[in-house]
């Protein structure tokens, strides 16, 4: 076998390999998909899902609390991205005039 | 005297001085040190070198001997006596320190000793350092009679002066009985040993001979017993590096006095991290338990929650943590162990925490989901309302930045006394969790309806309705938001955000007490 022929051979095989263990992983994951569905993809699921009628009030409440969440995050989110979030910066400097007036009275020194 | 003779004699003098050096360093001899390594034990210097920074350690009064004659002590003396002095820093800061040394007549406290621990106790309240004492005796030298009793009544006045101005911890890494045992009660916090350290009064052999009861020395006075039981023990190590290294972190939270803040520490963690785990952690059935401490360890900055008393009254849950690098005291109920309920322990174990965060500017964060105090005779008889009330006499005087989260439960008393506005908190949050009553709904019924559930075709179908109308009013914290009570409602998630934000806004709090000579706290 020439050189070329070798060299050829081999890459074919690497790839033969590579795609089949690519192949084994995707099957691997439908299985363990099939196995174990999603919240929500299962029956009780899409059956919660389907149900018809109006959202109950305690629904209401979840999905007015999910979505506060979902607006401090966002505005957290864009906080930080604009820099404008300073949260903390205070406790990192040393404690002013006022504090120390304050522990010189307990102290008696005032 | 030529320069040659005048070389020899500064020759000689220095070599003088590292002969008797060389004696002190060897304590009680080389025999008394292998035995001491024998039982696993370290000596006093190679403790104080463990402990401290690498050459960081100054001794002073290495060279002190006693006077005494009686009981052929003239034929006992050692260079140093039975305890090494001096300072040195740990993580770069500077601290004060005396270790007993077992080698020399058994570490027993002789005027001598406490000759020299009172000067460096002295030396740490003029600088302002923290102290740390290194225990291993056999208690007073009886051969001395009322001049070692007189050394611990000094040692035990200048404990109490130095509470509240320096930190002070005490690490028992041998025995310590009798009357000496009131020096470590005094301070701030005792880290014991297990198996080798033990702490009592009187010894089991008095014991058996007064009350006839039998018990080992473990069992009256090891470690697992002060940490779990009596609460003399704020922390119990496996061994002396244990002790050593416990000592080390919990320094690492303390400040050197209490005109300074405690020490700031770069913080890692982000201070808008929100953990969404805790919308969903804490169950919405007030009979459901749940671990506290995993809810302070998702708000405190990763890695840095510190507890102490950790295995005593496990039904609250005291220590340190850090917010943004500033570190703070943590309070909170831990509905795990007895559902969280307050009882002599409990009340105990949070008041002298909170006295310890205020007199040295700690803020306070406290997490509350309590069912209230815990009935029974037993509790009543043994002076819950005495411990209670220490309490709401620790917050009421605490002048430190007070920050509450009303987790889930606040009924009654408990709701008063852990933080509510009324007693000066400063901020109260209250999660959407939050039920704040008198009583749970329950008991509430049976008492406002007994005589209509009597009446009643159908009692328990009335129960329930009266249960369900007591609920939806008081089993939400929206009536008390709406009456100021509660400052805020937050999302769970939220907290870390608003408590460092709180602490921001906190951070120069000035409080103000009366000019009194001092309070009479119920103890």
């Amino acid at each position: 076998m020439s050189e070329l022929a070798q060299g050829l051979t081999l890459s074919a095989l690497g790839i033969l390999i590579t795609f089949s263990a690519l192949g084994i992983l995707i099957g691997l994951i439908l299985v363990l998909k099939a196995l174990f569905p999603l919240r929500g993809e299962g029956d009780s699921g899409r059956k919660a899902l389907n149900a018809s009628g109006p959202a109950s009030a305690l629904d209401r409440d979840r999905l007015r609390k999910k979505a506060a969440g979902v607006g401090v995050a966002v505005l957290v989110n864009r906080m930080r991205q604009s820099g404008e979030g300073n949260l903390g910066e205070l406790l990192e400097e040393p404690v002013g005039d006022w504090w120390k007036k304050g522990i010189d009275r307990v102290h008696g020194k005032e | 005297m030529n320069k040659k003779e005048q070389e020899q004699k500064q020759e000689g003098l220095l070599r003088e001085l590292e002969e008797v050096r060389e004696k002190a360093r060897l304590g009680g001899g080389e025999a008394r040190i292998e035995a001491q390594h024998k039982k696993g034990k370290k000596t006093a210097r190679e403790r104080i070198l463990s402990l401290l920074d690498d050459d960081s350690f100054q001794e002073v009064d290495a060279l002190m001997e006693h006077r005494h004659t009686d009981f052929g002590l003239n034929e006992k003396k050692f260079p140093g006596d039975s305890v090494v002095v001096g300072f040195g820093k740990i993580e770069g800061r500077m601290v004060a320190v005396f270790s007993q040394d077992f080698t020399v007549m058994g570490g027993s406290f002789s005027e001598v000793q406490g000759q020299k621990v009172a000067k460096i106790l002295d030396l740490a309240l003029d600088a302002g350092v923290p102290v740390i004492g290194l225990m291993d005796s056999v208690g007073a030298r009886i051969q001395e009679g009322v001049y070692s009793l007189a050394a611990y009544s000094e040692l035990f006045w200048r404990n109490t002066q130095a509470s509240g101005v320096i930190p002070q911890i005490s690490v028992m890494l041998g025995p310590c009985a009798g009357g000496s045992v009131y020096s470590p009660g005094l301070t701030d916090f005792v880290v014991m040993t297990r198996g080798t350290s033990h702490m009592f009064i009187t010894g089991p052999k008095v014991i058996k001979s007064v009350t006839h009861e039998e018990v080992d020395f473990e069992s009256l006075g090891g470690a697992d017993v002060h940490s779990t039981k009596s609460g003399v023990a704020h922390f119990a190590a496996d061994s002396e590096e244990d002790a050593l290294r416990v000592t080390r972190k919990l320094l690492s939270y303390l400040p050197g006095n209490n005109a300074e803040p405690p020490p700031y520490q770069k913080p890692k963690d982000d201070p808008y991290r929100q953990d969404r785990a805790l919308n969903t952690l804490v169950p919405t059935d007030p009979e459901e338990a749940y671990d506290m401490s995993l809810v302070v360890e998702k708000i405190v900055d990763k890695g840095s929650f510190f507890q102490v008393h950790e295995h005593f009254a496990p039904n609250a849950i005291v220590g340190f943590a850090r917010l943004h690098g500033q570190a703070v005291g943590i309070i909170a109920n831990q509905p795990n162990a007895l559902a969280g309920v307050l009882d002599i322990n409990s009340s105990d174990k949070i008041s002298r925490f909170i006295r310890f965060c205020d007199a040295y500017n700690y803020p306070l964060a406290t997490f509350v989901d309590t069912p209230g105090f815990l009935p029974g005779v037993q509790q009543e008889h043994g002076g819950i309302i005495r411990h209670g009330a220490k309490i709401v006499y620790a917050y009421s005087e605490a002048t430190v930045p007070k920050i509450a989260v009303i987790v889930r439960k606040a009924y009654g008393g408990a709701y008063i006394v852990l933080s509510s506005k009324h007693i000066r908190t400063d901020l109260v949050y209250a999660w959407p969790t939050a039920e704040i009553a008198v009583m749970g709904a329950d008991g509430a019924v049976d008492v406002l309806y007994s005589k209509d559930l009597k009446a009643a075709d159908d009692p328990e179908g009335a129960r329930q309705k009266y249960v369900a109308a007591f609920q939806e009013k008081f089993s939400t914290p929206y009536r008390a938001a709406a009456s100021g009570h509660v400052d805020e409602i937050i999302l769970p998630a939220e907290t870390r955000p608003r408590l460092i934000a709180g602490l921001e806004l906190l951070k120069n709090k000035q409080g103000s007490t009366r000019p009194k000579k001092h309070g009479n706290m119920p103890v």
